[in-house]
């Protein structure tokens, strides 16, 4: 497909590329800006570990084609580590126990991100709401739902 | 010659190009077609982005009607004060499309033109009896088509779009204040999952007797209808356990007589008699107005 130059704000930062339009927004970012946080789980919106944030909304990047991305402003797990300092939902994972073999674990961050930078203070059930896009196959989700519980309070 | 996106900015010039590209392919959400593409699927023809389309995206009371333009996604319904407090009924099957993710792109414009017998948002819509604008552009002039979306899906997967229109607008009537509408839906998980069996029922009651009733019984027949033979039985009567046993059992009976056996039917007919039954009784017990 015939190239397009897309402006965009990565991460902070605005970026200005010519990309294959259809190239899905997961692929640009860990193939053209090498940004591997975020994986690719299933590729077709079933599994939420390519979840990242658009215009602050949590996202399957594998769903979104580059050209869509034009003018938008995208958070990836990369954003939240800050000068050496973890977010509070990292810091929380690690403390709770949320991370097993660790592939959902950038997809579950964002969106409990967008839940919180939305909604501060949201319920166990808002919680378990926000996560329902994102499969885990090695925790079985308790010691996550604590880990953005706890980050409330971080 | 290469393939390309176009991203317009306003709807005339989205016509204009379907116009003089009828085989381009339209991209609302990206949630159907960005899985199509990734199985190798739509790889021939051009795309045009609706995305960037900001009057597709607006949800407006004119006269006595709702008109939710085609990119707003599930998610904006579930934001929306129009919705929430004229036809809060629509929320619960915005609320059980996909996920949070999903919803946050997936377009109600986008769930009726991929006409999958399992839409969420249809059965709602057509138990509204909602009508879609289908727009295009001949020279310089728009023109504009309505028609109801129970007419316009006729298959799966397939509607009666044509190769130079854009759907735009979807609009029905705001529902009277006595009135309930409920959406109930199965899936193999509580998210993420397509429905097995969805519905949604559409309620006025007078006293306790059904004055009308809408029901639609959704991944059950090939394309989304009004099942008119169980709403003719319910009307007149009081839902008492007998009559809903009885008007789930028409259900049942009438997605036989529409699809014949199915290898699904072993399963979904035994549930569709009690799913039935338990969306109008669960719609009957609803606060009014929702």
């Amino acid at each position: 497909m015939k190239k397009m130059e897309i402006t965009f704000i990565l991460n902070g930062k605005e970026i200005c590329m010519n990309v294959d339009p259809e190239m899905t927004l997961l692929n640009l970012l860990r193939q053209e800006l090498f940004l591997t946080g975020t994986k690719e789980g299933c590729g077709i919106g079933e599994c939420g570990a390519c979840t990242v944030l658009v215009d602050g909304a949590a996202v399957n990047s594998c769903l979104i084609l580059a050209a869509q991305v034009n003018g938008t402003e995208i958070t990836t797990i990369e954003a939240l580590e800050h000068d050496g300092q973890l977010d509070c939902l990292q810091k929380s994972f690690i403390d709770n126990h949320a991370v097993q073999c660790g592939f959902c674990t950038p997809g579950m961050i964002m969106s409990a991100k967008a839940l919180l930078m939305k909604n501060p203070h949201p319920t166990h059930e808002e919680i378990k709401t926000a996560l329902s896009g994102n499969l885990c196959r090695c925790t079985g989700y308790k010691n996550i739902i604590t880990a953005v519980e706890s980050a409330i309070e971080y | 010659m290469d393939r390309e996106l176009f991203q317009p900015v306003n709807l005339n010039d989205a016509l204009k190009y379907k116009e003089d590209h009828q085989d381009a392919i339209l991209l609302a959400g990206g949630t159907d077609l960005a899985v199509a593409i990734h199985r190798g699927k739509k790889s021939e023809g051009n795309i045009i982005d609706l995305s960037k389309i900001e009057e597709l995206k607006k949800i407006q009371i004119q006269s006595d009607e709702i008109n939710i333009g085609a990119m707003i996604t599930f998610a904006d319904l579930l934001n929306s004060k129009i919705i929430e407090n004229k036809v809060k009924g629509i929320c619960k099957a915005a609320q059980a499309v996909g996920s949070p993710q999903i919803r946050n792109k997936g377009t109600v414009g986008g769930n009726i033109c991929n006409a999958s017998p399992a839409a969420d948002t249809v059965p709602v819509l057509v138990c509204l009896n909602a009508k879609v604008k289908l727009k295009s552009m001949a020279g310089s002039k728009i023109r504009s088509r309505v028609m109801s979306i129970e007419d316009f899906i006729v298959g799966n997967n397939k509607t009666l779009l044509k190769k130079n229109e854009i759907l735009t607008n979807i609009m029905f009537k705001i529902p009277s204040s006595d009135t309930k509408i409920n959406f109930k839906k199965i899936g193999r998980r509580n998210a993420l999952a397509i429905a097995r069996i969805n519905g949604a029922c559409f309620l006025k009651m007078d006293d306790d007797k059904v004055d009308k009733v809408s029901l639609v019984i959704g991944s059950a027949t090939p394309m989304p209808e009004r099942f008119n033979i169980v709403e003719n039985y319910l009307k007149d009567k009081e839902l008492n356990d007998e009559v809903l046993r009885k008007a789930g059992t028409l259900a049942a009976d009438y997605v036989l007589k529409q699809t014949g056996m199915r290898s699904s039917s072993t399963y979904k007919l035994p549930v569709i008699v009690k799913f039935t039954a338990s969306l109008i009784e669960n719609t009957l017990n609803k606060n009014k107005g929702e």
